[in-house]
């Protein structure tokens, strides 16, 4: 499988390593209320979807940039790749 | 106290070195390395005057070399004894930046090929799983060789710089020296 890097360009996956949900960006606050629901949530709760899903990509054998790529589990089409840091950032703009 | 004496990062009492038909591979003893980071917010510096390089790019000033290996981040190289003065005197030249000494985690392997621009197309396809059009010169990349994190550097036309980690130097030049061995026998001197 080859991961189309948003700097590099086309990759080979086994120079990656995958994290799982990119969900994992989205780490509730600590200081909330509800901050020890949220992280038991956030922590064990986690889909399974059969189709397409956002994942966290470390890229580990590369330059070591984190990239949320969204495929489809069951083509492994690759839909879409961002810098996670790209991803945060426009988050942090949005809030 | 024991009178003691380093060994180069190969294994010898002097840098490796291998000449066959086709390649001529060096262990480089007189790089020194230091990795640069930006912080947010902070000038972009200017070591040796060189613009910092885009990514898997390199940029070098005579025997000094910069190049990029993240997203903000880079690799100074320059070329004298390999001591750990260079991440000091970056560190004292650009104190809003992250500077860490490298010279001690990498192996650094030089690799000459005057037999042709085939054979250098043919090694760099058995060395890494990366297009060898795209590693023109002026680029590098970091990859996999043989499962070992590596940055490959397009020093010339048939030239190549391997830096790797210097804990696993001796399977890298195992690596390296293989294929050199089977290029010999891909490429039989007529």
């Amino acid at each position: 499988m080859l991961i189309p890097h948003p700097l590099l360009g086309p990759r080979d996956a086994r120079e990656f390593t995958v994290m799982g949900d990119a969900g994992m960006i989205d780490r509730p606050d600590p200081a909330a209320p509800d901050a020890a629901d949220r992280f038991y949530e956030y922590v064990y709760l986690r889909d399974n979807p059969a189709g397409v899903h956002r994942e966290l990509w470390f890229h580990e054998y590369g330059d070591r940039s984190w990239l949320v790529v969204t495929r489809n589990t069951l083509t492994h089409e690759i839909v879409a790749v961002e810098l996670a840091s790209d991803v945060s950032a426009k988050r942090e703009k949005s809030r | 106290m024991a009178d003691l004496e380093a060994d180069f990062a190969i294994g010898d009492k002097s840098p490796a070195g291998i000449e066959t038909g086709l390649l001529r591979i060096t262990e480089r003893s007189d790089m020194s390395i230091a990795s640069l980071a930006l912080r947010k917010g902070t000038p972009v510096p200017q070591p040796f005057g060189l613009s910092l390089p885009g990514p898997g790019e390199w940029v070098s000033e005579d025997t000094n070399c910069v190049l990029w290996v993240g997203p903000g981040q880079w690799f100074v190289l320059a070329r004298r004894y390999a001591d750990e003065e260079l991440a000091s005197e970056l560190k004292a030249s650009f104190p809003s930046c992250s500077v860490t000494e490298q010279t001690d985690g990498w192996v650094v392997i030089d690799i000459e090929c005057p037999a042709g621009d085939e054979v250098f197309a043919e090694m760099l396809a058995r060395l890494a799983n990366i297009d060898p059009d795209k590693l023109i010169q002026g680029r590098c990349v970091r990859t996999l060789l043989h499962h070992l994190g590596c940055h490959l550097v397009r020093l010339g036309p048939r030239s190549l710089r391997i830096l790797g980690a210097r804990s696993s130097a001796g399977s890298l030049w195992h690596a390296i020296e293989t294929v050199a061995v089977n290029l010999d026998c891909r490429f039989p001197v007529r």
